[in-house]
């Protein structure tokens, strides 16, 4: 029997797919523009806090570059050892800036704090202090792997007794970051299976809505398969429209939370300004919404297509 | 071109609508099925588009067995069937020109290819002029010349009418008829349920009389078997 040539095929495909677009325009378009609206929602929701995690996590980074590296060394470490030290530091591509706060310094600076004069409370030879070493690090050592490694170099030197970074601070906003990508991730589960059903069910009340003239094509000879591209196309159309006006949303709430952002990072003194989706995500997410719906569009289609025959 | 041995069909309820059986429709050839409601007439028409599978025997269309037609294949066979219902089942949303052009679109013609076509079809039916307008406006029995169009655009190998006069008067019925017979003129297959005896007595071709799902004549008409 006859079957379509590849030629014949991709025109009908071209044609198909701009019958649906204006089917969504011309027929219903309240109920394509809600269908349209409720994709959008569940995709701007966990894409708005995919954005605060993002914000979050870039924050987190850039705020690590205020963060010092308190180093003590053991109290058998002569004056010249810490300065050999503390000049090794130096040289390390990782590390901005090196303080040495020499053991006696220390001591006085702490007597002068109590008010107490010099050599009152512990003799030199005395002195329980160790020497320190306030370690500033460098651009390229902002994140907290980054960190973690570079307390591990410095922990490695034999004079070395301590190493303290604030770790307290990471763990909190690593907590929030986490919670935040859990949440991000859940959300996005649950709402992707609403726009699953969203889907779903626009397509199967289209396919029910023009019984009649299915039940005619299938009398002239069309195949479920062509009668199911114009429902596909349909689903990918509300997927695209739907992801479109999902990262608006999720852009303009971004815009709004990022009013009080920035009051917030004022307040602290630091300066920083949120991000939006990049090229590549708004890509990503625009084809994962269109994808879907439109896989989602043909397994729904298939199904109600197949239940009816033309019954005379 | 159409041939039924020893058919039979039996409905799930146990209901028999044909019993064994048997003719073979030539190509060219114009033949009536006729016979009382439930003679089984429908059911052979859709056993040949496949909208019924048979229960026993073998049916052949075009010398191809389609007894056991696939699922896959049901649509390219009834692209060589054309079918007219006593319902036009046009798109009430769509132009006559496009309704007509809808088996051909389907086949993956060209716009270029599918204009020249669906005019020459409408000319064919008399409709020439009102490709633009919408089913809603034309008549009933241009709603049915309309349907006919559709059914013989693509050129069908056979053309499958059941009752097609069922809701038009005797005038526009004998119209139809006439078109029917002028399209078998040209050489197209064609097979009309009827049981309009005064038409058949009017455009007297080969007449295959059943009742109860059995052949009881099958041969010219002849006015007085009934």
């Amino acid at each position: 029997m006859n079957k379509q040539t590849g030629v014949s095929s991709l025109r009908t495909h071209i044609n198909e797919a701009k019958n649906a677009f204006d089917a969504i325009l011309r027929f219903r378009f309240m109920a394509s523009l809600l269908t349209i609206a409720v994709i959008g929602i569940s995709i701007a929701i966990p894409g708005f806090f995919y954005l605060m995690v993002k914000n979050v996590s870039l924050l987190a980074d850039n705020l690590s570059l205020e963060k010092n590296i308190t180093v003590y060394l053991s109290a058998q470490t002569s004056n010249e050892a810490v300065n050999i030290f503390a000049n090794t530091l130096k040289k390390d591509p990782h590390i901005s800036k090196v303080r040495v706060i020499l053991n006696n310094e220390g001591l006085a600076q702490f007597e002068r704090a109590i008010g107490m004069e010099t050599g009152e409370v512990f003799a030199e030879n005395e002195n329980p202090l160790p020497h320190a070493i306030i370690v500033t690090p460098g651009n390229d050592a902002q994140t907290q792997e980054e960190l973690t490694k570079l307390v591990q170099y410095i922990n490695s030197n034999n004079h070395v007794e301590s190493v303290r970074l604030d770790k307290d601070w990471f763990t909190k906003i690593n907590s929030f970051i986490n919670v935040l990508s859990f949440l991000c991730f859940f959300v996005g589960v649950i709402l992707f299976f609403s726009l699953l059903l969203t889907v779903i069910n626009s397509i199967s009340n289209r396919v029910i809505l023009h019984a009649d003239e299915i039940e005619v094509m299938k009398l002239v000879g069309a195949t479920d398969n062509y009668i199911c591209r114009t429902y596909a196309y349909m689903g990918a159309c509300f997927g695209g429209l739907g992801g479109f006006w999902g990262i608006w949303l999720a852009t303009l709430a971004l815009f709004l939370t990022s009013i009080f952002f920035d009051e917030l990072t004022q307040a602290y003194g630091f300066d920083y300004s949120m991000q939006g989706f990049s090229f590549g995500e708004f890509i990503f997410l625009l084809l994962f919404s269109t994808l879907s719906s439109l896989v989602v569009a043909v397994f729904s289609a298939r199904r109600a297509i197949a239940r009816i025959e033309l019954v005379e | 071109m159409i041939k039924f041995d020893k058919v039979s069909k039996v409905y799930l309820q146990g209901q028999s609508a044909l019993q064994k059986i048997s003719f073979h429709v030539k190509k060219g050839e114009m033949v009536y099925l006729t016979g009382h409601s439930g003679a089984g007439k429908t059911t052979i028409l859709r056993i040949i588009t496949a909208q019924e599978h048979v229960s026993l025997g073998k049916v052949y269309f075009n010398n191809h067995s389609i007894t056991d037609i696939t699922k896959q294949d049901i649509p390219f066979l009834r692209r060589r069937c054309g079918m007219i219902f006593q319902e036009p089942h046009l798109m009430m949303n769509k132009t006559i020109v496009e309704n007509v052009a809808l088996p051909l679109l389907i086949q993956g013609m060209s716009v270029e290819q599918i204009v020249p076509l669906v005019h020459q079809t409408l000319l064919k039916v008399h409709l020439e002029g009102k490709g633009n307008l919408y089913p809603i406006n034309l008549s009933t029995g241009e709603q049915q010349r309309v349907g006919i169009a559709r059914a013989i655009v693509n050129k069908p190998l056979v053309l499958l009418a059941d009752e097609p006069t069922g809701n038009l008067d005797p005038h526009l019925s004998a119209e139809i008829f006439s078109l029917f017979t002028k399209l078998n003129e040209e050489g197209m297959t064609i097979l009309v349920a009827t049981h309009d005896i005064s038409l058949i007595n009017q455009f007297a071709r080969r007449t295959i009389r059943l009742k109860n799902g059995n052949i009881i004549s099958d041969g010219p008409f002849n006015l007085k078997d009934y």
